[in-house]
């Protein structure tokens, strides 16, 4: 954050400078015409006009015009009220600096006072003003362009910070510790089966903590993730528990947002296994070059309304991340089937 | 003594670790290991066991809701793996409460916790049934019967027993355990250094009990209690 404000702190004063400098010109040049024609205080005053008429029509527009009407998409109001603007004090800057001629200079005969000559001029003053009208206009949008990429990087930081809670609500501290109990168990009957879960449990740690940073992972490690996943919540259900993970992956070139299928299989755990009626788990991902399927099915034994474990948070986590990553590219069903027997939830994705 | 016992566990890993420390542990019997507690109820409720291990989180029935439902001679040793059930499972006068994952160690301790329990209320029962106990004193057992005692005072470790006869046994024991082997309300505590048996009791005044030229003190603590039992036997 800090680093943000500082650089932008720098823009600010380096901007302000070349104001300061471009004015300073613009008001300093015609001091030259002091040496060579004795131009007087009063006159050099009122030929001012001109680059306080320019200093005026360039503010309207980087200060007002610019982020009011033309940022906000209505060109041609600000290309209307330029127009007027511009007309208006160039025609006043012409009668203005004829004036100031006449009063201090009327020695130059060779003034135009022909209506085409009195227009050519205008124009002419006018053109000068346009230009710096069209100056401010763009610099305005340069400026506004900065400071969006600035918002979109702080936006995004913010994103990160977001993204770095929901990785913690991801690694549910119930099922660490539930696991470590049940490798504690393992010890005692199963070395090499508690050696194993234990190497599962660091997988889907690191699969977590590493790949679950980029905004795609092969689709082979997802699925890794969501096998060993699988494996470890396995060794907590009895024998008796049917659990079936069949994937069907052609191409492993196959990318895939990570995290997403994750809550679902969660979801089929923790509503699909009753401790009286039979219960079984049914995961299928197929994935090609086009499509990613995701299928799981569960017995449906809807949770007693005394059991409060979750609150429907992880199935909104899924749509938003699917809205995310595959905006109008994802279709998702969800309900029961078989007489209300069967839970099915599937995602597919276009690639 | 043997203990009969029961598990009961979810997840089937956890009811095998205990199974095995239940198996390996000489004054436990197990009796049968379920995976939920609406399959153990049918069984237990009919044919109550001493002890049960009783996960508390568990789908469909807790352990918790378990307790409540079950019959009063089973007392139950929690297991859970979250802290915050503890005080929960004390409000159902759990025995003691472990949690996971759970060593044998803890699980002795529990365990044991369960034998002294069980001896004492067995033995508990046995004095009040049968009217007398042995108490240790001077190197051999002394025959006390419960009718004869009038109180008992507590002395650092010994405890002396008063009878209505006029004499004193002295024994090495502690009140607490005197306490909880002698039935209830026959025998109160008064006082931190008194248990009385009360209906030997010959008179109360407000904060002491008489006992021919002796007076006893009751403490606020056992107040409740004693005030209790003068209540019920008292002609309003």
């Amino acid at each position: 954050m800090s680093k943000y404000n500082f650089k932008f702190s720098i823009n600010k004063h380096l901007a302000g400078a070349c104001h300061m400098a471009l004015w300073a010109y613009m008001f300093l040049s015609p001091m030259t015409y002091w040496r060579g024609t004795g131009i007087t205080l009063p006159h050099y005053l009122m030929i001012s006009m001109q680059p306080f008429l320019l200093m005026i029509v360039f503010y309207a527009n980087y200060l007002y015009l610019a982020p009011k009407y033309f940022v906000a998409g209505k060109h041609r109001y600000d290309l209307l009220i330029n127009i007027v603007l511009i007309t208006v004090l160039g025609t006043f800057l012409h009668y203005w600096m004829d004036w100031a001629n006449t009063l201090f200079m009327p020695y130059l005969t060779n003034r135009n006072d022909d209506t085409l000559g009195t227009a050519a001029y205008i124009l002419r003053d006018s053109l000068n003003l346009a230009v710096f009208a069209a100056g401010a206009t763009a610099l305005a949008l340069a400026r506004r362009w900065v400071t969006a990429d600035q918002s979109l990087k702080e936006l995004e930081a913010a994103r990160a910070q977001a993204e770095l809670r929901n990785l913690r609500n991801q690694i549910n501290p119930h099922f660490l510790l539930n696991t470590l109990n049940n490798i504690y168990a393992l010890t005692a009957f199963d070395t090499a089966k508690a050696q194993e879960t234990i190497q599962e449990l660091s997988k889907m740690l690191r699969h977590i903590l590493y790949d679950y940073q980029q905004p795609t992972v092969p689709v082979n490690d997802e699925v890794e993730f969501l096998e060993n996943y699988v494996k470890l919540m396995r060794i907590r259900l009895p024998e008796t528990v049917s659990v079936t993970f069949n994937t069907n992956i052609q191409s492993n070139r196959v990318e895939i947002a990570p995290m997403i299928f994750i809550s679902l299989v969660e979801n089929a755990f923790k509503h699909g296994i009753s401790p009286t009626e039979p219960s079984f788990i049914r995961i299928n991902i197929d994935a090609n070059e086009q499509t990613i399927v995701c299928c799981i099915e569960n017995s449906n034994n809807p949770k007693s309304s005394s059991d409060h474990s979750g609150h429907g948070i992880g199935l909104q986590q899924v749509g938003r991340r699917l809205e995310l990553a595959y905006p109008e590219k994802y279709i998702w069903q969800q309900g029961t089937k078989d007489n209300d027997k069967i839970y099915y939830s599937k995602i597919t994705i276009q690639l | 003594m043997i203990i009969n016992c029961a598990i009961i566990d979810d997840e089937p890993l956890a009811a095998s670790l205990l199974k095995s420390y239940a198996e390996k542990t000489p004054f436990l019997n197990l009796i049968g290991t379920y995976g939920s507690a609406v399959e153990a109820m049918k069984e237990l409720r009919s044919n109550p066991v001493h002890l049960l291990f009783l996960d508390i989180q568990m789908p469909e029935l807790s352990g918790i809701e378990f307790a409540k439902i079950l019959p009063k001679e089973t007392k139950i040793i929690f297991t859970t793996a979250f802290q915050q059930y503890a005080i929960e499972g004390y409000k159902v006068s759990a025995l003691d409460y472990l949690m996971k994952p759970v060593s044998y160690e803890d699980f002795l301790k529990a365990a044991n916790k369960a034998l002294d329990w069980f001896c004492i209320t067995q033995k508990k029962q046995t004095y009040a049934a049968d009217r007398f106990m042995y108490v240790k004193s001077d190197y051999k057992l002394v025959r006390v019967a419960l009718d004869d005692i009038l109180y008992i005072e507590g002395l650092k470790d010994y405890i002396r027993i008063y009878l209505e006869d006029g004499q004193k046994i002295m024994s090495l024991m502690n009140m607490k355990k005197m306490e909880d082997y002698l039935p209830r309300p026959e025998f109160l505590r008064t006082h931190r250094s008194y248990i009385v048996h009360m209906s030997k009791a010959e008179a109360i005044e407000r904060f002491r009990i008489v006992f021919g030229d002796q007076y006893l003190p009751i403490s606020d603590s056992y107040k409740e209690d004693v005030q209790q039992y003068f209540d019920s036997h008292t002609l309003a």
